[in-house]
């Protein structure tokens, strides 16, 4: 010690040298030890004294809105989803709508009008019925009351009146025959009109942070600690009947690399949105089981196509050569699909083609072989050529100006995947001639940019919804430039086949019209598709034999659209909820030597995923994504 | 002097001669620091190895789609120090992230020294409401953190290496404009410089003439150790993804490595050599520097 108290010059040499060494020392430490990362965050999952059997979540996006009419991150509506019931909830087989809080529905003769029917003796957690005024008093919240609009207008954007005709009857009308009005009612969580009734006035600024916090779900907000961790206690009253866990806590960490050290040294239970390469590590780690979980969502690159916004405004300074579809087709040519899946999704996803994903087999995109644009730079070259797009000197590409075209491509600084394709696109598109000025930035300049039009190519990604619907209106003339267009392509026949799918009552037409939609996309080429991830998610399973996943057979636990995950989670030496749907086969078999190669999980275990998660890309969306959790 | 005007002992002659003997004798008492020796033979190294490597190491070696190797593969065969996420080289990477290493940290540097040193002059020169305006601007850019500044920059201003060098330039010259600042102090109250002045020396003939060449030597020594802290900052920035993501470099590569998972795959590969690259050329510097300083300071030099 005392020699550090040198004084004088040398004191002051010390003192200089001292934080360099210091940096260059956290530098290397930081890089050799994680267990320097971890001490930080231990204390936060410690801060609050949970009782009886605790499950601790991971999560690396901040859960900042608790208010349901509020939260649009993944995150924050996944803790919505836990606090309160919805009329209709898609199930945990293969998310077709079940009953909720409403027991059934039917739709009237002319389609416009659905009367659902009340399950009876369920209650609040607070022991109050639970009732149709509930039901009629949120709708017409989001329906009536700006402050309230931000999470679910969208989905009740066709709904024109909601009524409780009595106690144990809502009717729904709707302004047009609209088949979505089920999926649209599986995404509105209902609020205790006896609760909320006095905080209307405030409803954009409500926090809904006052423990204990009413709810209907099967946990109820017990504890926030502002971007450190979210408390919430198992709902004795819940109508499927009482979680087996006692407290879930959602602990935030800084990044997946600090939840898979926590998760190994046993400081949280369930972690999701890992890496491959975190995968492979904890999926041979004693204690813990790791899945690889078909998702809900899909990555690609957006193209400012030039499309002109509802107002019949031009949008942004998208490069005029991406308004052609010549051009695009080359672009996706020249973007191997396999090798991206391989190298940065270390095999753990699929290519994508459009818009649903395969986990929804109704209506994913099924594309025929011969129509499939395959990885091929010489024919990109070829049709580039064809197209008029010159060789100059040194063989950049040209546009029909003569000028060498470059295009600038976006990624988020927070999505390490996005950053690895870009090298991989970047190369690609050179051996096009054509020049990529990739940047990485925040996510919410992302947000800003891909919104104002000011971008050649940006990636993007959505998580989609059990019903099409959703994804397929974000691809609409009306919504050109705004934070919901995903492609921001605009063709007057794909939203004429859109009005005619909303009001197709006939499933397997309905169907037609949608795969019809797909290829229109596909064959405009309206974004460069690359991949539907898997979920990469890991857990201890020297704690929890069993989670329910989504869809049930080899699907997810976290970001679902349903409670089945955390409803279903089971601790060692406990029966699964009597609620629960049953757990696919993955069963505990054995606990402590991390579920290597037995049968159920091994199955389980194909594919692909997402580097730093589903929640980052959507939760800088912003806005978007709130339409990205929508379904 | 003034007698003899042959071309070997013309004044310009003179003061070269008494320059190189200078020289001489600044290299002599270097060579007698055994880790300054070392620091500079490792820079040489460092450096000849940045700037000679695209002649022997193509740059296709970091090309993700032309990749060979295996995904996160331990060093073996062809791979000395394995392979990163996408299959690549981490020895080819770790020669490769040198070149920026050294770039933004010598132009960095640079540019902060200068500021520095111009501040400080002016500052110690001008007194009065001069040097207390500079001086309180000075103390601004002391008190406020630089990481967190530079971090505000290269977020607002335009991705790239300029933005870093700028970012890193800007926020960390108040030190050296302290030093400067002192040693003008010192140097100003010396006869020569009060003869200069009475022989109706000018503000900009002192300066330039007389102190700067005073304080040069302890600049050029400033200078050394600022490019050691310059390329901590600048990984320090790719580290936190503010870099420029189209090059390589080391602090760009641990943040690849940590937002891979490379900690918990257990690939210290791919962690370690751009990390003892940082510690070796930082360490190679500020040895430099200091010998460098125990030289040309001689309030330094020990008793």
């Amino acid at each position: 010690m005392v020699r550090v108290v040198a004084t004088g010059k040398q004191g002051r040499k010390r003192s200089r040298r001292g934080p360099a060494i210091g940096v260059v020392a956290a530098a290397l430490g930081m890089a050799m030890l994680p267990a320097v990362a971890v001490p930080d965050v231990a204390p936060v999952a410690k801060a609050e004294q949970p009782q009886g059997k605790v499950l601790r979540v991971a999560v690396t996006q901040d859960i900042k809105k608790l208010n349901p009419f509020q939260g649009t991150s993944l995150v924050d509506t996944q803790v919505g989803r836990l606090m309160y019931e919805f009329l209709v909830i898609p199930n945990a087989t293969d998310s077709t709508p079940e009953g909720a809080l409403a027991e059934s529905w039917t739709p009237s003769q002319d389609g416009k009008t659905w009367t659902f029917k009340m399950r009876k003796g369920v209650q609040w957690s607070d022991g109050q019925p639970i009732t149709a005024k509930d039901v009629e008093f949120t709708y017409n919240q989001i329906m009536t009351n700006p402050g309230a609009k931000d999470a679910n207008e969208v989905a009740v954007a066709s709904f024109e009146s909601v009524k409780a005709t009595d106690p144990e009857t809502v009717e729904i009308r709707t302004k047009f025959v609209n088949v979505a009005v089920i999926g649209s009612v599986g995404e509105i969580p209902i609020v205790p009109e006896h609760v909320w009734r006095d905080k209307v006035a405030g409803i954009k600024d409500f926090k809904n942070e006052q423990t204990p916090v009413v709810g209907s779900g099967p946990y109820v907000l017990s504890g926030v600690e502002s971007g450190r961790s979210v408390t919430l206690k198992a709902n004795d009253k819940f109508w499927r009947g009482r979680p087996k866990v006692d407290t879930l806590q959602m602990v935030k960490y800084e990044n997946t690399e600090a939840a898979s050290q926590a998760l190994i040294k046993g400081d949280a239970d369930l972690v999701y949105n890992l890496t491959p390469a975190q995968y492979r590590t904890l999926e041979k780690t004693s204690g813990i089981k790791a899945s690889a979980g078909r998702n809900r969502r899909f990555t690609e690159i957006i193209m400012h196509t030039g499309a002109k916004k509802a107002d019949g405004s031009t949008w942004g300074t998208g490069n005029p050569v991406l308004a052609d579809v010549e051009f695009r087709k080359a672009l996706d040519h020249a973007v191997n699909r396999k090798t991206l899946i391989e190298k940065v999704f270390g095999g753990y996803a699929e290519e994508a083609t459009q818009l649903i994903p395969p986990v929804y087999p109704d209506w994913t995109f099924k594309l025929s072989d011969d129509k499939k644009r395959n990885f091929d730079i010489g024919k990109a070259n070829s049709i580039l050529d064809a197209a008029g797009y010159r060789k100059g000197d040194g063989g950049a590409r040209l546009d029909k100006q003569g000028k060498p075209i470059t295009l600038r491509l976006l990624s988020r600084n927070d999505r390490a995947e996005q950053a690895q394709m870009a090298e991989y696109v970047k190369e690609w598109f050179g051996q096009l001639g054509v020049t990529v000025d990739h940047k990485s930035i925040a996510s919410s300049q992302l947000n800003d940019d891909t919104t104002s039009g000011n971008f050649d190519l940006s990636f993007s990604g959505w998580s989609v919804g059990p019903d099409p619907d959703n994804m397929l209106g974000q691809q609409l003339c009306k919504l050109v430039g705004t934070e919901l267009g995903d492609t921001n392509i605009c063709n007057p026949e794909y939203d004429r086949l859109f009005a005619q799918q909303q009001a197709e009552l006939n499933k397997d037409k309905r169907k037609e019209t949608v795969q019809r939609m797909q290829q229109m996309l596909y064959d405009n080429v309206s974004a460069i598709m690359l991949s539907y991830d898997k979920l990469l998610e890991a857990y201890r399973s020297d704690r929890f034999t069993t989670f329910v996943t989504q869809p049930q057979n080899g699907g997810i636990i976290n970001n679902q659209s349903g409670y089945w995950g955390y409803y279903g989670a089971t601790p060692v030496g406990e029966t699964p909820p009597a609620g629960a749907p049953k757990a696919a086969e993955q069963t505990n078999s054995d606990s402590d030597s991390s579920g290597l190669g037995t049968g159920g999980w091994a199955a389980i275990i194909i594919g692909a995923v997402v580097v730093l998660g589903g929640l980052g890309l959507l939760g800088a969306r912003r806005k978007r994504v709130s339409a990205d959790d929508r379904e | 002097m003034t007698t003899n005007q042959s071309p070997r002992n013309s004044p310009r002659a003179v003061a070269w001669t008494r320059r190189r003997a200078a020289l001489g004798k600044v290299w002599r008492e270097f060579a007698a620091n055994k880790s300054g020796l070392f620091g500079l033979a490792a820079l040489v190294v460092i450096v000849l190895v940045a700037v000679t490597v695209p002649l022997w190491l193509d740059r296709e070696v970091l090309s993700v789609t032309r990749a060979t190797g295996e995904i996160l593969a331990p060093p073996a065969g062809d791979f000395w120090l394995g392979t990163d996420h996408a299959g690549r080289s981490v020895l080819a990477l770790t020669l490769w992230g040198a070149r920026i290493s050294l770039l933004v940290g010598i132009s960095a540097a640079i540019l902060s020294v200068a500021i520095g040193t111009i501040v400080g002059m002016l500052s110690a020169h001008f007194r009065g409401w001069t040097a207390a305006v500079l001086m309180r601007v000075t103390d601004f850019f002391l008190v406020l953190p630089a990481l967190v500044l530079a971090i505000v920059l290269s977020t607002m201003l335009e991705r790239g290496v300029g933005t870093i060098i700028l970012a890193i330039g800007v926020t960390s010259w108040p030190s050296t404009a302290r030093l400067v600042r002192a040693q003008t102090l010192t140097i100003e109250t010396r006869p020569y410089i009060e003869r200069a002045h009475a022989l109706g020396g000018g503000h900009m003939h002192v300066l330039s003439k007389h102190v700067l060449p005073a304080v040069l030597p302890l600049v050029l020594a400033n200078t050394t150790l600022a490019v050691g802290s310059a390329i901590i900052s600048e990984s320090t920035l790719a580290f936190l993804g503010l870099g420029d993501a189209s090059t390589v470099s080391w602090g760009g590569m641990l943040k690849s490595a940590l937002d891979t998972g490379a900690v918990t795959a257990g690939a210290w590969w791919y962690l370690l050599p751009p990390g003892f690259a940082i510690v070796l050329i930082v360490l190679a510097f500020t040895l430099c520097g200091r010998a460098l300083e125990t030289v040309l300071n001689p309030n330094l030099r020990e008793r």
